[in-house]
């Protein structure tokens, strides 16, 4: 079993018992690895009446069948659980260093169980593996704890995954950090789980190599998809910024959302842009194991009252959005320091974002007061009170206990029509990517298992084209644009692009650099690392099955564990409130114009939701299509 | 000796965006047209301007005022035009 090691992980937590066994060969070929491998163990395993937080809920770490092997960006793993945030599927995902040490350290995946009596770190040498007290790290910050963890094993090569504060106080967005606090399974709420347990960090050190069929076809495919990528203007455009070159232009559509999803123009884009004030931070761009595509982004803030530490990693797109303009704040500085905090403390930017920016808007309809809120006054585009209201997020203090709990539940605790702006599907808060600019990721917002999660298919690589166009760099999607604002041919955009993702990441391979559209890496590559890792073919039909597969199991998961079909649906705001200025003003989602058709090509039953059992028997998933459909 | 300008040649702005403004070298400047203004034209003017973006001239998103506008919409003094490639990730 080449590219795979063959072997599987498991920690049961309350008794302290470490056990491996075989990666199971059907699991493999069906679901691949990372998001899918997890998922079905997950789907397997997890009791239905284990909430996210008891000792019976998975915590699952999973590589791809790629990741480790010196294929262009196969540096990926999954952090797989059931959601506290949303009570549903949940997952997470990272790049870094963390994943491909793992596999060279003998493992494809670790699977979490129970809960330690005392806080743990597990140690995962070359095969040989233990858990050791972490009592003296509880209370770390993530970069702290990383650092110490190493030091005191001796270990400066290890790489490790971790919790902040946010985790060991059960936030329910707090995150698992990797690679020194700067890579992050972010989404939902992956960290409480593993802070539930009591488990504080895993470290890894593997000095072996990953075995793959074919290494010289490997490097002789990377030698021509590097070349290639370097002299493409749009790959090219990446490598120099990363993800916040984006800004500019999705804030020129009205994509970016501003002032908790009520506005279409922010006052001076160019404070947080790159090119642009943004840039004057930035000193270098940081890459993860194999990719040449450098997106990460080193800033320090030298002196100041927002002065960090040198060389942190900077707020990419997402987190401008979240953390900046949706909070109307436009004061850079005290973005990258927001970022910052929320990388030390181990919490989600665009939940911790999200959730600040209802509370904001609570704050200036007369519902939350500066007493309530420990003398913050948390307006809008207050950087200052949104520092202090982080760390009472963090540390559960005052309403920042409220705030922990999430948007949807916030939302419910405070009442007198809040839920109104609380800004979540399935109780995950939205990224920063209006629906109303693009109307396919109403479908991928409003369906995808796992809450709102722009990463479960992105529409936007296709719909930015010009009308007519089809996609340079991803011929096979088969995929022409049609107007952005409008409902035609979305639901096939959402279809493609959420297979082409959950297929993506299964393999192992980092999405923003192979399947975006934000570099040109075309598909061929995918496969052919895959190939020559693991001596097995995989046509492009085949991997897009793989990709249906796993949307498919993900969702039989969340109606195996009590979701209804009313959850997929969109926040009243975006479906009723158009934007008033901006590249999409007078736009409101339709999403209720897209929902047969999608619901049609996915082959799901129109009455429950639920995916077919026809649906799931062409898929091979007959014991799902069993249990789902008793 | 002035320079006569046709009453009826339109100016406007144009604003790259992302890998727009890396090929163009800067990020807006103005463009006099003269007629047909509209953006068909204004979009060969500017690939005349600067050749290399050509090589992206057909995944280029064109925006007038913030607003996208069919290839026959007629450019007025003023108008603000923005290049855009299309956006992923983030």
């Amino acid at each position: 079993m080449l590219g795979y090691t063959g072997k599987i992980l498991h920690v049961e937590l309350t008794r302290g018992k470490i056990t491996e066994k075989p990666l199971d060969k059907e699991i493999q070929r069906l679901y691949v690895g990372c998001v899918g491998l997890a998922g079905k163990i997950l789907y397997d395993q997890v009791p239905i009446w284990a909430g996210p937080l008891d000792p019976e809920n998975l915590l699952i770490f999973a590589t791809g069948p790629v990741t480790g092997t010196p294929g262009l960006s196969a540096g990926r793993h999954s952090v797989v659980t059931k959601s506290p945030l949303t009570g549903y599927f949940g997952d997470a995902s990272a790049g870094g260093f963390w994943g491909a040490e793992l596999k060279k350290a003998g493992f494809d995946a670790i699977v979490l169980t129970g809960r330690a009596p005392r806080p743990v770190f597990l140690w995962v040498k070359d095969g040989v593996t233990e858990l050791r007290d972490a009592t003296s790290y509880w209370g770390m910050n993530v970069r702290d704890s990383d650092r110490a963890v190493k030091k005191d094993l001796g270990e400066t090569n290890a790489w490790v995954a971790n919790i902040g504060p946010a985790g060991e106080n059960l936030v329910r967005f707090a995150t698992v950090s990797n690679d020194d606090g700067d890579r992050v399974a972010a989404r939902c709420g992956v960290g409480a789980v593993m802070g539930s347990k009591r488990l504080k960090a895993i470290a890894v050190r593997g000095t072996n190599k990953v075995p793959v069929s074919d290494e010289p076809a490997i490097r002789d495919s990377l030698k021509e998809l590097t070349k290639l990528m370097s002299s493409d203007q749009t790959s090219r455009w990446m490598m120099k910024w990363g993800t916040s070159g984006a800004f500019a232009p999705m804030m020129e559509l009205g994509d970016t959302p501003i002032r908790n999803w009520t506005s279409g123009e922010f006052k001076d884009p160019s404070k947080l842009s790159t090119p642009g004030e943004y840039a004057n931070y930035r000193q270098a761009q940081r890459t993860c194991f194999s990719c040449t595509v450098h997106c990460r982004p080193v800033v320090t803030i030298p002196e100041g009252a927002y002065k960090t530490e040198a060389k942190v990693e900077g707020p990419e797109y997402e987190t401008l959005g979240a953390l900046g303009t949706n909070l109307d704040i436009g004061n850079v500085e005290q973005v990258i320091k927001l970022n910052d905090l929320c990388n030390l403390y181990g919490l989600d930017t665009i939940s911790a974002g999200g959730v600040i920016a209802w509370a904001m808007e609570s704050y200036e309809r007369g519902l939350l007061t500066a007493h309530d809120l420990q003398g913050c006054e948390l307006n809008f585009g207050n950087g200052d009170s949104t520092m202090k209201v982080l760390e009472m997020i963090a540390y559960r203090r005052g309403f920042g206990d409220v705030l922990a709990e999430g948007t949807r539940r916030a939302s419910r605790i405070l009442g007198h029509g809040s839920e109104k702006w609380a800004i979540e599907v399935k109780g995950l808060e939205l990224p920063m990517h209006d629906p109303r600019a693009f109307q396919g990721m109403c479908l991928t917002y409003a369906f995808s298992a796992v809450g709102a999660d722009h990463m479960e298919g992105e529409t936007m690589g296709i719909e930015s084209l010009p009308v007519g166009q089809e996609s340079p760099y991803f011929p096979e999607y088969g995929l022409k644009s049609t107007d952005r604002l409008g409902v035609e041919g979305k639901a096939r955009i959402a279809y493609i692009m959420q297979n082409v993702y959950q297929a993506t990441t299964a393999l192992g391979y980092c999405l923003l650099s192979s399947a975006s559209g934000g570099t040109c890496y075309p598909i061929k590559y995918n496969l052919q690392f895959y190939k020559a890792a693991t001596g097995l073919d995989m046509s492009f039909e085949e991997m897009m099955r793989v990709g249906e597969r796993i949307y498919n199991l993900k969702r039989a998961f969340n109606f195996k564990h009590g979701m209804r079909k009313d959850e997929d649906r969109l926040p009243e705001r975006l479906l009723k409130e158009p934007l008033p200025s901006g590249g999409s003003r007078g736009s409101v989602a339709h999403l209720e114009a897209l929902v047969k058709e999608y619901c049609d090509i996915r082959g799901w039953d129109p009455s429950s939701g639920k995916p077919k059992r026809t649906t799931l028997e062409a898929l091979q998933m007959h014991d799902v299509a069993d249990e789902l459909w008793a | 000796m002035g320079v006569v300008v046709d009453s009826k040649d339109v100016k406007v702005r144009v604003t790259y965006f992302a890998l727009a403004r890396e090929i163009v070298g800067k990020g807006e400047e103005d463009i006099t047209l003269s007629s047909p203004a509209n953006i068909v034209n204004l979009l060969g003017r500017v690939i005349e301007m600067h050749p290399s973006l050509s090589k992206v001239e057909r995944i280029i998103h064109v925006m007038v005022n913030g607003r996208v506008e069919l290839n026959a919409y007629q450019l007025k003094n003023g108008d603000r035009v923005s290049i855009i490639p299309p956006v992923s990730g983030g």
